[in-house]
Formats: C-alpha cells, sequence, structure tokens
C-alpha cells in the first residue's frame, strides 16, 4: 500500500529547488504507517481519523488518571468524508496508541439553509440540491452540515491496577 | 467507577485550520493573492497553469506550489515557464494540507511575490477538507467530464468559489452538455461562479487572468460577472463566429 513510507527523507528539498518531499509531521508519519492497512479508496477517511486520534489524544493528555472509552463525532452531510469509511479507518488508526480500546460514535448533523424567501431555516434532504424545500428558492447560506466535530470524549477512571 | 463526558466541541481539522488561518494573514501581509486549484486527475490543472504563469508573469511576480503523489513532471513543465516553482510530493498523502504549504513556502520571500498558484493533488474529495490559507479556491471541471460530477463530489463543489470549465476548445467534439452541468453546479453551490476557457486556445483565458488582476486589489473584474448567460458561453465557444 505505502510504498513511500520506507527510507524517503523526512523533509528533502532537491539541489534544484523544486522539489520538497514531505513526509514530516507525526501525523503524517501515523498516516503512513497506518496507509499499509487500509485500501485506496479510504485514503481520505484514515487521514482525517488519524487527525481525530491526534486530537482525542491531546485532549485527554490534560486529564491524567481516566483513559478514553469513547469518541463522540458530530458529522455534517456538507463534511466531504463518508461515516462507513470512517469507521473503518478509525479500528486502524487506533491500533497501537493509548485509545486502542475506544469506540467511535458518529452523531449525524443535519443539513440546515437559510432560506430568504420564506424567512426561515430549512433542513434540507441533499446536498445534492441546495435550494428550500417549500418554495424552490436557491439557498446558498449553509448554517449546518460541514460539521467535521469531535464533540466530546467519554473519560473513564483507570483502574488502579492498570498503573 | 462511571464514565463521565468530558465535552470537546473541536473541529477535528483544528491544527490545519489555524495554520491556514495564520498563512491567510501572512499572505496578506505579503499582498500574496493565493489561488488553490483543485480538480479530478486529468481536468487541465498543469496546463491552465503554465498559461495563467505566463500570461499573469508579463506584468506580475508569480509562482506556484504544485502537488503531486510521486512524480515532479508537472513542476519541471510549469518551471520552463520561468516562474519559481515547487514541488511537493505527498506520498500515498491525497491532498496538500496547511502544514505542507507552510514548509515548502519557508525559504521564499512571500513579500516578493503578487501571485501564488496552489495545484492540489488530483481529487475531488480530499482537498475539499483542507483549508490551505487561498484566497480563493477554483475547481476545474473539464468538459470531458460528466455532466454530473458535481452532483457526485457535492463537497468539492460546495467549498469552491469558482468552478472553471477547461478544455472548452473540445465542447462541441465531445457534446458538453453545458446546461446541465451549469445547473447541476448550482444545485451544490447556487452562488457559485462559472467561467469557461480552454488553455491550448487561449479561449477565455484573458478573463480568467484579468479575474486574478483585480480580485488581488480587491475591486471587482472589469466585463461581465463570469459567463453566466447562454449567449455569453457560446461567444466564448465560438469566438470567431
Amino acid at each position: 500500500m505505502c510504498g513511500d513510507c520506507a527510507g524517503v527523507p523526512e523533509a528533502y528539498i532537491s539541489a534544484s529547488d523544486t522539489i520538497v518531499k514531505i513526509v514530516r509531521s507525526p501525523i503524517i508519519r501515523a498516516f503512513h504507517s497506518a496507509a499499509r492497512a487500509v485500501p485506496d479508496g479510504l485514503m481520505h477517511e484514515l487521514s482525517i481519523a488519524v487527525a481525530l486520534v491526534d486530537a482525542a489524544l491531546e485532549r485527554a493528555s490534560e486529564l491524567p488518571g481516566e483513559h478514553v472509552r469513547a469518541l463522540h463525532l458530530r458529522l455534517g452531510p456538507l463534511s466531504g468524508v463518508v461515516r462507513e469509511a470512517l469507521l473503518f479507518s478509525f479500528d486502524v488508526a487506533i491500533a497501537d496508541t493509548p485509545l486502542a480500546d475506544a469506540t467511535l460514535t458518529i452523531d449525524d448533523v443535519p443539513l440546515v439553509a437559510r432560506c430568504t424567501q420564506c424567512a426561515a431555516d430549512r433542513t434540507l434532504p441533499s446536498p445534492q440540491l441546495l435550494c428550500c424545500p417549500v418554495c424552490g428558492t436557491p439557498t446558498p447560506e449553509i448554517l449546518s452540515g460541514r460539521e467535521l466535530e469531535l464533540f466530546a470524549l467519554e473519560m473513564e477512571q483507570d483502574v488502579a491496577a492498570h498503573r | 467507577m462511571s464514565p463521565r463526558i468530558v465535552e470537546v466541541r473541536q473541529a477535528v481539522l483544528k491544527k490545519n485550520d489555524l495554520l491556514a488561518r495564520e498563512l491567510r494573514a501572512r499572505f496578506a501581509g505579503a499582498g500574496v493573492f493565493v489561488t488553490n486549484l483543485v480538480s479530478a486527475p486529468g481536468a487541465g490543472k498543469t496546463a491552465l497553469l503554465e498559461r495563467t504563469l505566463r500570461d499573469l508573469g508579463r506584468d506580475f511576480r508569480v509562482a506556484a506550489l504544485v502537488g503531486d503523489l510521486a512524480t515532479d513532471n508537472d513542476a519541471q513543465r510549469l518551471a520552463r515557464s520561468g516562474a519559481l516553482v515547487r514541488q511537493i510530493t505527498t506520498g500515498t498523502v491525497c491532498h496538500l494540507d496547511a502544514e505542507m504549504i507552510d514548509v515548502a513556502l519557508r525559504e521564499w520571500d512571500l513579500a516578493s511575490l503578487d501571485f501564488l498558484f496552489l495545484e492540489n493533488v488530483g481529487n475531488l474529495v480530499c482537498p475539499s477538507s483542507y483549508d490551505l490559507g487561498e484566497n480563493l479556491r477554483v475547481v476545474l471541471h473539464a468538459v470531458t467530464e460528466g455532466e454530473d460530477k458535481p452532483l457526485k463530489y457535492p463537497t468539492i463543489y460546495n467549498s469552491a468559489d469558482l468552478a472553471l470549465i477547461t478544455k472548452i476548445d473540445l465542447a462541441v467534439a465531445v457534446e458538453f452538455d453545458r446546461e446541465s452541468t451549469y445547473r447541476n453546479m448550482r444545485a451544490v453551490r447556487p452562488d457559485i461562479e462559472i467561467l469557461e476557457c480552454s488553455a491550448r486556445s487561449g479561449v477565455g483565458m484573458e478573463y480568467w487572468v484579468d479575474q486574478h488582476r483585480s480580485r488581488r486589489l480587491g475591486t471587482p473584474a472589469l466585463g461581465v460577472r463570469g459567463v453566466t448567460s447562454d449567449q455569453q458561453a457560446d461567444s466564448i465557444v465560438q469566438p470567431m463566429g
């Protein structure tokens, strides 16, 4: 899958100064090591899952004596992220991290737009047609639906025996 | 001990968003206008960029960062225009992110630039999620692509400020369905601006370049706002007619 990881310099600028090779950040490195286990079509969700794990670990590090039992994510239809692909990628991304036993719960956020004609907020059935379902007026102003948000962490006290 | 809920309420890509905001401020401070080009592979990003760098480069200082999974073919091709060009090789990563831009720009003096183009990795999914600090996001859509692409990839079209229909010189040959394409683009982004051009024939390029000049100055472009009516579109497709 990821034939590019081994032996690639962390940041490489060629003599001609036209090429910058970037595989340097911890996130990218984690992504590369996880990429071996994921089909090509899921690469996007994998990079999102790695960023999600990173964000959760960062927050959890501020809460000593507890560990993460579950992550709650809010996901909108205009986030560009496919729910099933993210769930699959999450399992790959948490392997060998302190989140290895954590679960991911995804709450769907509705697509809501402002209809200027009706002067009302409308829930739209699909991101494929951004117009008011009542009067048909185009609704460029999106109020919700782009969310890709780590909403909450479910934390549990470490058992003494684990220390 | 029962579990407790700790509210986080943080965008998953917060780090990218923060760095992008910082980049945007840096670009503004240096007076450089930044355009992020996204599209499927083969929609003509490099050909467009080649011509844009050449045309804009006559009066302005232009540069480009080019994202590619593995090769530096595009950068080599673009460097011939005389513009400052750098390749970002992303490996298997399917998009550019703000950190890549930040690193790639490190030795460049932004104040010595007027325009910077970011050629994203050819992909209609991933680049939509990553803000690069750009002023303008352009989705390229070749006439050879299906008119239902916007419906299949609503997020990337929705995230773009401008849709640029490329290879318009082939419109007749491939029976390009203009009406459906425009309708689908506007279905997923009602206020999207739509332009048409061909980097090969040069049709529409002058307006595209003018758009950049005027947007950099923060003023509306001279002439019509995009090619929005069928009449204007036809006049562009058949400029000699």
